[in-house]
């Protein structure tokens, strides 16, 4: 269960969440830029802590993350960012099946991230989330530098996996929150 | 319309045969200059050099003393790379250990190295005198370039590395030590013939027995400039040698480390 009460936080002197609350299982945080949508996940992730306030953080034991900036490794290849996502040990079959199942075909597998398309590292980062089935999955605008045709498919797909697991997505794409079943949380703009 | 030929002018046979030519000049210029003079106390000439060399190479002693020095030097160098990255690791941990730590690596690097070099002679037996002053002289630099490299590293995949909960080896081998290489090879590269030169200089100064800098000592007490040139080569030839061992090493780790991650096999397709 994904809660927090009287939320704020502030960079220096800009306030950038102000009392904020929610409690849900699946969460979806819209806003203008600048809003405070990623300060809000990372909050969430244990990244930043609240300048007042309360995150329940407790009943996760394992996190995963789709990052702004994709956020790979890059003299990594795909598999192995995946792998490092995995505490423990996990078949090649594994990493392979969520690397197909998130579009990205076999002959960019073996390859270091950084020779990949803004799309194809966004579908490393996709399947990266997905597979530690972690208990807070945290989506930060998912589908940014998803082709139109390929992004229904994987919000469908997104949406299947995240089942039984707290989520938070960021979007400003309606057809993101018309995917997705939770509570929407809509922030203010800044200032 | 552009041409596929290959450019005459350029290549490493082109390369190579440049430099020898240059080297060809440099010791034709020497030769003359030397007969010119025509005093080998003032001058030796490079036949006079080789002959020196071609004397000494033979003998054991010549090269227990290479021995001696290369194998002291070596050490000293080494250690100031695993204590240089090593106190720059504690200090990137604690802004309190930075601060207590910057003072006596301000000292190392702005104290003359002859300081140093009594101090040890005071301290400790001379045969310590190259391993302690090489090390002194690359720790400043192995220290400062690996501190430049974790503050520099990517913070975002520090976040990714909390967030995703990876071990602490996990974390050194996929962010810190990839970060840190190239740094090291900098610091590798500028510090090596400073471990010979101040390492070779300490031994001049303190002469522990059977040292090149002791060598180099008795070559200048019996006037015999052949020896002293000869002496200077070996030094110059040792210091380019442990040179591009050191960075080879290093690039083969780096090498092998990008190689590692990237044999992720892909097996079979799924399905």
């Amino acid at each position: 269960m994904i809660s927090f009460t009287g939320v704020s936080f502030s960079y220096g002197d800009r306030v950038v969440l102000r009392d904020l609350s929610a409690r849900a299982d699946r969460l979806l945080v819209t806003g203008p830029n600048g809003s405070g949508k990623t300060t809000l996940l990372r909050l969430l992730l244990g990244s930043l802590q609240p300048s007042r306030g309360r995150v329940e953080r407790g009943g996760w034991a394992r996190r995963a993350a789709v990052f702004q900036d994709d956020r790979l490794v890059e003299h990594l290849s795909a598999l192995a960012n995946l792998r490092l996502a995995c505490p423990g040990a996990i078949a090649n079959r594994r990493l392979e099946a969520e690397l197909t199942a998130v579009g990205l075909t076999a002959d960019s597998w073996g390859r270091s991230v950084n020779g990949l398309s803004g799309g194809q590292r966004r579908r490393v980062a996709l399947a990266r989330a997905l597979l530690p089935e972690a208990d807070l999955i945290c989506l930060d605008e998912p589908f940014n530098g998803i082709d139109a045709a390929s992004r229904a498919a994987l919000r469908a797909y997104v949406g299947q996996r995240s089942q039984g697991h707290d989520l938070v997505l960021t979007t400003h794409d309606e057809a993101d929150l018309a995917a997705f079943d939770g509570l929407r949380l809509e922030l203010p703009g800044p200032g | 319309m552009t041409s596929t030929c290959p450019d005459r002018r350029s290549g490493p046979g082109r390369a190579g045969l440049r430099g020898a030519l240059v080297i060809v000049a440099w010791l034709a210029l020497w030769q003359a200059v030397a007969a010119l003079v025509d005093n080998t106390i003032l001058l030796a000439s490079p036949l006079a050099v080789a002959a020196s060399f071609a004397r000494l190479a033979p003998s054991a002693d010549f090269w227990e003393t290479v021995g001696y020095s290369l194998g002291r030097i070596a050490a000293g160098f080494g250690l100031a790379l695993a204590l240089g990255a090593a106190l720059a690791g504690l200090a990137s941990l604690n802004r309190w250990i930075q601060a207590f730590l910057s003072p006596p690596i301000r000292a190392i690097r702005s104290v003359p190295v002859v300081s140093f070099i009594i101090l040890v002679l005071i301290w400790a037996d001379s045969s310590w005198l190259s391993v302690t002053i090489s090390c002194l002289m690359v720790l400043p630099i192995v220290y400062a370039n690996v501190e430049e490299a974790l503050a520099r590293r990517d913070r975002g995949l520090d976040e990714l590395a909390q967030v995703f909960d990876f071990s602490c080896s996990r974390r050194w081998w996929t962010i810190v030590l990839p970060a840190t290489l190239p740094y090291l090879v900098a610091a590798s590269r500028a510090g090596l013939g400073l471990a010979w030169k101040a390492g070779v200089s300490a031994e001049v100064i303190g002469l522990p027995s059977g040292s090149v800098g002791e060598r180099l000592y008795q070559a200048k007490l019996f006037l015999a400039t052949g020896d002293l040139f000869c002496w200077t080569g070996v030094v110059v030839g040792l210091s380019f040698a442990s040179e591009k061992l050191v960075l080879g090493l290093l690039h083969r780790l780096e090498s092998g480390l990008a190689q590692a991650y990237r044999a992720d096999p892909v097996r079979r397709r799924p399905g």
